[in-house]
């Protein structure tokens, strides 16, 4: 078949003929997997396509090549939507920069007509978008549920003794059984190991300021919705990292380009400042109002409401009408102002300013501006509209939460009443029967909800959670009726599973709920964690995390129905075949995906599970050192995905807490001295170096003298202090604390060990200053050190003579009695009253910190 | 339209169990203060216009009464079309035609894509072509079935009719055939095959049509049917919901809507 299609498309001697091969090898891919793994793995017919995708210089004189190079975008945009098995030799072709550099040329070129133009883009961002769209899911994950592992069949009946099955997603046996089909081997080059790599910079290669430029001026034909269309969803989907957004947000356009004249629209087109990194205070352009928003911005909301007249801002001619009268449109528009306002306050602030025209269609009055039409359209007849409206509300009151507040301290009413608003309609929503609708409503749900105990509970009273776990149940008879595909199905739980996962996370009554829940509901969430799909036992993962978070619910539910220990299971299986350490084919579940496009979702959900699954209280604890979880546990400490070993350490800092020292003695023979001692150095990733140092915490606590010694020993003790000081000279105050508190435990332990502590000069200094930081967690160490050193024992609560003279350069009284006076936290002023009573003990004796 | 204004007074009441009527004058006065907007109508039939394929009328209507309408007549006529070669059995070129139109319509579409390569091959075992069809089912249909499983059922029903070669020959929407041979008519009496048969019939032509149809009005942003047809479906099961409620509707006119519905599909 590849033989054949590179012969017919080198047979055909004119552009005519060459049109008809193209039309048929378009209608032959479209829809067919098998077609699209084939074509896309001929390197031949790959390169045949792409040299045609270029414009002539005089394209008048050759119009079939328009028809050409819209043909050839039409195959290449269908070829990318499979999977690994097509996305990687297209991206190895480098498809997205030839369709780059033709979308540029189109936009440049004066020999085309209006409509040849359109046409040509039209064609040739579709195709971008669907490349780079599947690439970001490679990169990034899916983001609106996994889909579901797509078989690869060939013509099913004929070619016996090939091996005609392979997987979508897979990138190694399935790309051998395509190599195998059709008896030829692709050099995949780089695609083994580097193939995120080179994903994630074809994904940067957009924002790149020549690519922006050109993408961006298409905006120009803000009335086609051919062009507008696919750009806004490629947009939407490509600005998923806060630095791509700050790329797309600080656009403005080139001198030379026709909107930056200053008789046009030049206050859409203003420059901007704008930080996009979270900060709360903002340049005075963009919260002066609308004369700094940034271009995109401006674009889109003008687009979606036109700007008031009085305000000065010129709307989009025909811009916002052809939005407001094609929902698919308002739609794509409403998700990409969704996609920029995640965790930007400073936009969230410029859409809130925006000058909205009086009267405009669809405006909800009790909530003025551009939040009101907001409101409006949440409330209209579309159903993506109101769900793009909903979601869009979302990422602007959650934006809007000040910087270094959770959203549970968020006290603003007028927000509050927004946010109930918005759960009203998704709780409304919910019940329409739309399984897409339904799966994007709980990604929006989850988002909503999370962090926010009372909008959880709320949703609760609403009925939200007994909803969707009814929705669940429904599922299985749904699927097995075949009334639903298994793909939606998929996603349906896992979007399910999700937003439970997020309305139980603060709240133990939701949690209880969907633990008690008739029929009971666990055994599905067990079968979850074994589903084929991998986004759905993450989403397993996350739900079982939430629901562990309440102890009554862990040593009960979760323990009786078997998912506790499933977690672990499934964590062992996910594990077996990652092939980050030691070889190994994945076995048990294989939905066909690799782990390098999985992105290690799994793993690190099941890990976060396993964090709540091991404390003292835990039944799963002894189940879990007995079944040689301790060395899986210990191993993926050591993991190259910074996420996973981060879980995988705190797991091990929860089984260390308050654990018997010989649980901590299988933990240290588990994982060594040396690979601790080198978590803890400052080359360490400080979130795994704070986790490590918390282990070390937990090991040395409540040892006894002769135990403190084997563990320093076994540490090395020179090694200990210096790593300890470096802990406490680290900027980070997470990691000063953490080291803080191991010096406090050392403190307890024998005489040679305080002597080695204060011996150690920079330690001492170290100590003294960490009494002045403003983190009530460092003082709050540093005074519990200080207590652990000086005083003598716990009965007596005299001070040890000994320091008191040590400390006695450090002024420590006057200090201890201002931070126990002005200390905003009850832990710190606490601990200083604590130090206090000790130094008190002490006046007199040596004099301590009075004056001379 | 006008078929179901006249079928409307036509139509006997309904034959179910006795229920208790709603009081005549409540319902008249419900009837009565029920504000209807005048432009809301007229939107709504010139959406009748453009989705049903008028553009000439919704042109000359939406002159007459005011309202905004940018009528892309070339689409219009081009769905329309491809809803035709379908009804008429020419799946091929309705399939190519829409990959014209939009190649996403079927390429994100598995389940359309597949009732249209069902209708194909239904098509080629009409005019007796076994051979292709044996081909097309083996090269286009099996391996989409070993895609999606749930596709299968529909698959096996279809093959059946390869099976059962006079089923498929004498159970289209002729009333009588002459040189029905006795075992024929003896399967086609009997319920089980039903489903087998009736993919014969041109109501599978049209529901497949119509399938397509809201697909290409989707992907146009145009809604997937016309608001006329929403709220004929949304009466119907209002009256469904008075029906189990145990209410019927004044003057006998239940039932209308289901007739409307049924209509639509013939």
């Amino acid at each position: 078949m590849a033989a054949t299609t590179i012969g017919t498309l080198a047979a055909a001697h004119s552009s005519g003929d060459l049109l008809v091969v193209l039309k048929d090898l378009k209608n032959s891919v479209i829809g067919n997997t098998w077609k699209k793994v084939q074509v896309a793995g001929d390197d031949e017919v790959l390169a045949f396509l792409l040299q045609w995708l270029e414009l002539p210089v005089d394209p008048i004189a050759n119009p079939a090549s328009i028809d050409i190079i819209v043909e050839i975008a039409v195959i290449i945009g269908a070829l990318s939507n499979v999977g690994t098995l097509t996305l990687r030799p297209l991206l190895l072709s480098q498809a997205p920069t030839r369709l780059l550099n033709c979308i540029r040329a189109t936009s440049n070129s004066r020999r085309l007509s209006a409509s040849d133009r359109v046409r040509l883009l039209s064609a040739l961002l579709r195709a971008l978008r669907n490349v780079l769209v599947a690439t970001a899911d490679l990169v990034w994950g899916y983001m609106r549920g996994v889909s579901l592992r797509r078989r690869v069949v060939d013509t099913g009946l004929a070619g016996p003794g090939e091996s005609r099955v392979s997987e979508a997603g897979d990138t190694g046996g399935g790309a051998t059984a395509a190599k195998k089909a059709k008896g030829k081997e692709v050099d995949r080059g780089p695609g083994g190991g580097g193939g995120k790599g080179m994903a994630a910079g074809v994904l940067s290669m957009v924002f790149e300021k020549e690519n922006l430029d050109t993408l961006l001026a298409l905006l120009d034909y803000s009335t086609n919705l051919q062009i507008m269309l696919p750009l806004y969803q490629l947009l939407a989907r490509l600005i998923a990292l806060p630095s791509h957004r700050e790329a797309l947000a600080s656009w403005s356009p080139p001198k030379h380009h026709p909107s930056s004249s200053e008789t046009s629209s030049s206050l859409l087109f203003s420059s901007s400042n704008t930080r996009l990194t979270g900060s709360t205070t903002s340049p005075a352009s963009t919260r002066s109002g609308p004369k700094g928003t940034p271009y995109i911005l401006a674009h889109l909301l003008s687009t979606i409401s036109p700007p008031a007249p009085s305000s000065g801002i010129p709307g989009l001619p025909g811009g916002a009408s052809t939005a407001r009268r094609n929902p698919k449109m308002l739609e794509a528009t409403l998700d990409l102002l969704a996609a920029l306002l995640k965790g930007q306050p400073d936009l969230a602030a410029v859409v809130r300013d925006w000058p909205v025209a009086g009267g405009s269609e669809g405006i909800d009055e009790s909530e003025e501006g551009f939040v009101g039409e907001l409101r409006g359209l949440m409330g209209g007849a579309s159903t993506p509209v109101r769900i793009a409206a909903a979601s869009c509300i979302t990422n602007l009151v959650k934006a809007e939460c000040p910087a270094g507040l959770s959203p549970i301290e968020d006290t603003s009413v007028r927000r509050g009443v927004l946010k109930r608003h918005t759960l009203d309609v998704i709780v409304e929503l919910l019940k329409g029967d739309g399984v897409e609708d339904r799966i994007k409503l709980c990604f929006v749900l989850a988002s909503l909800v999370s962090d926010e105990s009372s909008l959880q509970r709320a949703a609760a009273d609403r009925g939200c959670p007994t909803a969707l776990l009814g929705f669940y149940v429904k599922l299985e008879d749904e699927e097995s009726r075949d009334e639903l595909g298994s793909d939606p199905a998929s996603r349906a739980r896992e979007s399910i599973l999700l937003a439970l996962a997020a309305l139980a996370f603060q709240t133990e009554s939701n949690r209880a709920l969907i633990a008690e829940y008739q029929p009971p509901f666990l055994p599905h969430l067990l079968r979850a964690l074994r589903h084929p799909s991998y986004g759905v036992r993450a989403g397993g993962c996350q739900l079982a995390r939430a629901l562990s978070r309440s102890i009554a619910v862990l040593r009960t539910n979760l323990i009786d129905s078997g998912v506790a220990d499933e977690v672990i299971e499934l964590l062992r299986r996910e594990c077996s075949g990652s092939g980050w350490e030691g070889a190994g084919e994945r076995v048990g579940m294989d939905e066909g995906v690799s782990s390098e496009d999985r992105g290690w979702a799994v793993e690190v959900a099941a890990m976060g599970t396993l964090c709540n699954l091991v404390p003292d209280f835990s039944p799963l604890r002894t189940k879990l050192l007995a079944n040689g979880g301790l060395s899986l546990l210990i191993s993926l400490t050591r993991s190259p995905h910074e996420p996973l070993a981060l879980n995988a350490l705190w797991a091990v800092k929860n089984l260390t807490f308050r654990a018997a020292e010989g649980i901590k003695a299988s933990v240290m023979a588990e994982m060594g001295y040396a690979p601790l001692k080198n978590l803890m150095m400052p080359s360490t990733p400080t979130p795994l170096r704070v986790q490590a140092f918390c282990i070390l915490r937990n090991l040395v606590a409540d040892q006894t003298p002769a135990e403190l010694s084997r563990t320093t020993e076994a540490f090395g003790e020179d090694r200990l202090l210096d790593v300890l000081q470096s802990g406490l000279r680290d900027k980070d105050q997470d990691m000063q604390a953490a080291a803080l508190f191991t010096v406090a435990n050392l403190a307890l332990g024998n005489e040679r060990m305080r002597q080695a502590l204060v011996s150690h000069v920079d330690l001492i200094e170290g100590l003294s200053d960490a009494l002045n930081s403003n983190s009530d967690d460092v003082k709050h160490a540093a005074l519990k050190t200080l207590r652990h050193l000086i005083e003598a024992s716990t009965r007596s609560r005299r001070p040890r003579q000994a320091m008191l003279e040590l400390f006695l350069p450090y002024q420590l009284r006057p200090r201890v009695q201002e931070l126990m006076d002005n200390s905003e936290g009850f832990d710190v002023r606490h601990a200083a009253g604590g130090l206090l009573e000790v130094l008190e003990r002490g006046r007199g004796e040596v004099g301590f910190g009075t004056a001379r | 339209m006008a078929s179901t204004s006249a079928s409307r007074s036509a139509l006997p009441a309904a034959q179910t169990a006795p229920l208790a009527h709603i009081d005549v004058k409540r319902w008249e006065r419900a009837m009565n203060d029920a504000e209807i907007n005048k432009s809301d109508l007229n939107a709504m039939i010139l959406d009748y216009l453009l989705l049903e394929g008028f553009p000439d009328a919704a042109m000359e209507f939406a002159r007459e009464t005011g309202l905004p309408a940018e009528v892309d007549h070339e689409a219009i006529q081009e769905r329309m079309e491809i809803q035709e070669a379908v009804e008429e059995g020419r799946v091929e070129e309705a399939v190519r035609r829409v990959n014209e139109l939009d190649p996403e319509i079927l390429d994100t579409n598995p389940p359309l894509l597949f009732h249209l390569h069902l209708l194909r091959l239904i098509e080629l075992i009409r005019t007796e072509q076994l051979e292709p069809a044996l081909e097309f089912a083996t090269n286009e249909l099996a391996p989409r079935g070993a895609q999606n499983p749930e596709f299968l059922a529909d698959l096996e029903k279809t093959m059946a009719l390869l099976a059962f070669p006079d089923l498929a020959k004498f159970s289209d929407d002729q009333a009588h055939h002459p040189t029905l041979p006795p075992a024929t008519a003896e399967l086609l009496a009997d319920p089980a095959f039903l489903p087998i048969s009736q993919l014969m019939r041109r109501s599978q032509r049209v529901k497949v049509a119509k399938e397509l149809n809201a697909a290409i009005l989707e992907s146009q942003g145009l809604g997937m049917e016309t608001k006329l047809s929403g709220l004929v479906r949304l009466m119907s099961w209002g009256e469904d919901r008075l029906e189990k409620a145990g209410l019927a509707i004044p003057g006998g006119e239940r039932g209308w809507a289901d007739e409307v519905l049924k209509a639509e599909m013939k």
